[in-house]
């Protein structure tokens, strides 16, 4: 990156925490700290709501998962619009009108002690362990370019975090994300327009739609009902709507974002503005992949994109071999270039012969070059058996790296930052929700003191952090890093919108009876990660039905029990 | 399954006072409102399944 990036980075970098500690001023209780005074107007919490959800990851492998996979990822966010109108209708009144901090605290006031603790014992395990994959993404950004410790620099970014998340609580987090937001959203916008602007001369955004038409990319709907499929119709409406019910109705990080709101009608407005542009802008992101995809047709895409391993094995025993197979790809991608502009012309003139003739040869040189890249993977392993192998997570940025203009790129790396700390930030605010009011505020009575309080909420905030930091070492074994936080989260999700929909619409089961049948969901979801092929957007409704209906056959066996008792 | 379980509790003490429901600033009805989500999120998929067709 030149000199202008840096600046650019950094100072954002430090716009972005400044602001954060301005804005944060003035905490004085629980309130303030944890559900920001619960002042926000309907913009803020829907901006904070979706910078919530919309971390780095989703800048960095999103537009990864469209240059590999094409479109049909948006299909996870089918179920999403629908559970943003079920919760407006149902979780936000009834929040509200109990004036919790946690929606764990309403399943003690509807069930008892051990399901909130249940709850929110899941809650902090799964969320603790998604914050440190939160930080990895950027982190993983920053050791590729400069070659730092990636442990360092996860170190760096929970740091930056933790300045104004610790020192200004909600407030400082939700006005942080509308600012980060507005800025992510704006530089992403630029960055899709230059790289349409980066076709090849004469190459339409028309000519691009074809291309990817005819290389499976537009796949953006699979309509054939397969459990074992990850992503289709039904996956999405079904699975992927009790997964974000679950997200949005029981995952403290979401329900403090709009619980912060002025009123019910300031929250219901930050979901419904959730439902109507989160699909669209998911698309949007896909499709910048799927151009990046068609931009690399008419010019040379590395080998491999993780230039760390690509390092590796030009340094290694098998240096020769791999400069072979870049050789043999060079030539492919000579030759691709080639056909797919036979292509386009043949489409233009009509010519159904030449075109039949330029797919055959286009789909011949996908095949070589997809074997040049299995034998690439096979030599990364084979010079290292630990090698990191997907590398869809650095497609984006080599683009950016190598396409896009100066000041622009260092704009593009703050809007990662920013993403990163957005997600991170109401982590760690959920988190601190969570530990000071279901944990320490019951431990330790009588800590009434709202000074007192922020403070300890403070030290919470520090410990969770550093909690974060340190599992991110872990997460760069883990694949797709937007596919691990969502599978993380389908191994509880389930379990906990199935304590909460008891809660809501079944008033005659009570706190035993569903504590037990959590437990028993929860081993099954286990199971099913462990020794079954199910995709993962079924955990969430195969766990939330377990609840309901063990729940209810518990309840059935304990009414005889209380009756001989009263007897 | 313990025997003692507190009664249970659907309708959990509210605060006095409880927050009213106001109507959304556009469209003029809730209701209104959830059916936008929903008919925007029928043509997001009709638009994805004309361009899966494309192919």
């Amino acid at each position: 990156m030149s000199t202008i990036d840096w600046i650019v980075l950094f100072g954002a970098l430090a716009l972005f925490v400044c602001y954060g500690v301005w804005r944060g001023r003035g905490e004085r209780d629980l309130t303030d700290f944890l559900l920001a005074g619960r002042s926000l107007r309907w913009p803020m919490v829907a901006l904070s709501v979706m910078a919530t959800q919309a971390s780095a990851i989703t800048f960095l492998s999103t537009p990864g998962q469209g240059y590999v996979d094409g479109l049909r990822f948006v299909q996870f966010y089918f179920g999403l619009p629908l559970a943003m109108v079920v919760l407006c209708v149902t979780a936000i009144p009834l929040y509200h009108r109990l004036r919790v901090f946690t929606a764990y605290e309403y399943l003690e006031r509807r069930f008892d002690g051990k399901t909130r603790s249940l709850a929110a014992g899941l809650f902090l395990v799964q969320r603790g362990l998604a914050a440190g994959l939160t930080i990895y993404a950027p982190a993983l950004v920053l050791s590729v370019i400069l070659g730092w410790d990636v442990r360092w620099t996860c170190a760096l970014l929970g740091g930056l975090v933790v300045i104004y998340t610790a020192s200004g609580g909600s407030k400082a987090v939700g006005h942080a994300h509308f600012l980060m937001f507005l800025i992510i959203m704006g530089t992403m916008a630029v960055a899709f327009v230059l790289i349409v602007a980066s076709l090849p001369h004469g190459v339409s955004v028309g000519d691009a739609a074809f291309v990817a038409a005819r290389s499976g990319k537009l796949n953006a709907l699979q309509l054939r009902f397969d459990p074992n499929d990850r992503y289709n119709l039904w996956s999405g409406l079904i699975g992927g709507f009790f997964l974000q019910l679950s997200y949005f109705g029981t995952d403290q990080s979401q329900v403090g974002r709009y619980l912060g709101g002025r009123s019910i009608s300031e929250s219901r407005l930050g979901l419904i503005f959730n439902g109507l542009v989160k699909v669209p802008m998911q698309l949007g992101i896909l499709s910048l992949g799927v151009l990046i995809f068609v931009f690399y047709q008419f010019a040379p895409p590395p080998l491999f994109f993780n230039p760390v391993e690509t390092s590796r094995l030009a340094a290694g025993p098998h240096a020769a071999a791999y400069h072979a197979l870049e050789g043999r790809h060079g030539q492919m991608l000579a030759s691709r270039e080639e056909h797919v502009r036979a292509l386009l012309a043949a489409r233009r003139a009509g010519d159904a012969a030449a075109l039949a003739g330029a797919e055959r040869a286009v789909d011949a040189d996908r095949q070589g070059l997809a074997d040049v890249r299995k034998e690439t993977v096979d030599l990364l392993r084979a010079t290292d058996p630990k090698a990191s192998t997907n590398d869809t997570n650095y497609i984006f940025l080599t683009f950016v790296l190598h396409y896009l203009p100066v000041g622009l790129i260092g704009l593009v790396f703050a809007a990662v930052f920013a993403a990163s700390m957005n997600s991170t930030s109401a982590e760690l605010n959920a988190l601190t929700s969570t530990t000071v009011v279901d944990v320490y505020k019951r431990l330790v009575k009588g800590s009434s003191d709202g000074r007192h309080d922020v403070w300890v909420s403070r030290l919470v905030t520090v410990g969770w952090a550093a909690f974060a930091v340190g599992f991110a070492e872990y997460a760069s074994r883990l694949g797709s890093l937007i596919e691990a936080v969502n599978i993380l989260g389908s191994l509880f999700y389930g379990t906990i919108l199935g304590i909460f929909l008891v809660a809501f619409y079944l008033p005659r089961v009570r706190g035993t009876p569903v504590f037990a049948a959590a437990i028993v969901a929860e081993l099954a979801v286990v199971a099913c990660f462990k020794f079954s092929s199910v995709s993962f957007l079924w955990y969430n409704l195969i766990g939330c039905v377990l609840v309901v209906v063990v729940s209810l056959v518990f309840q059935v066996f304990q009414r005889p029990k209380r009756e001989a008792a009263v007897a | 399954m313990d025997a003692h379980d507190p009664p249970c509790r659907p309708d959990a003490p509210a605060p006095s006072g409880p927050p009213t429901e106001e109507p959304p600033p556009f469209l003029g009805r809730w209701s209104r409102l959830y059916a936008l989500v929903i008919l925007e999120l029928i043509g997001i998929i009709a638009l994805c399944g004309w361009l899966s067709r494309r192919h």
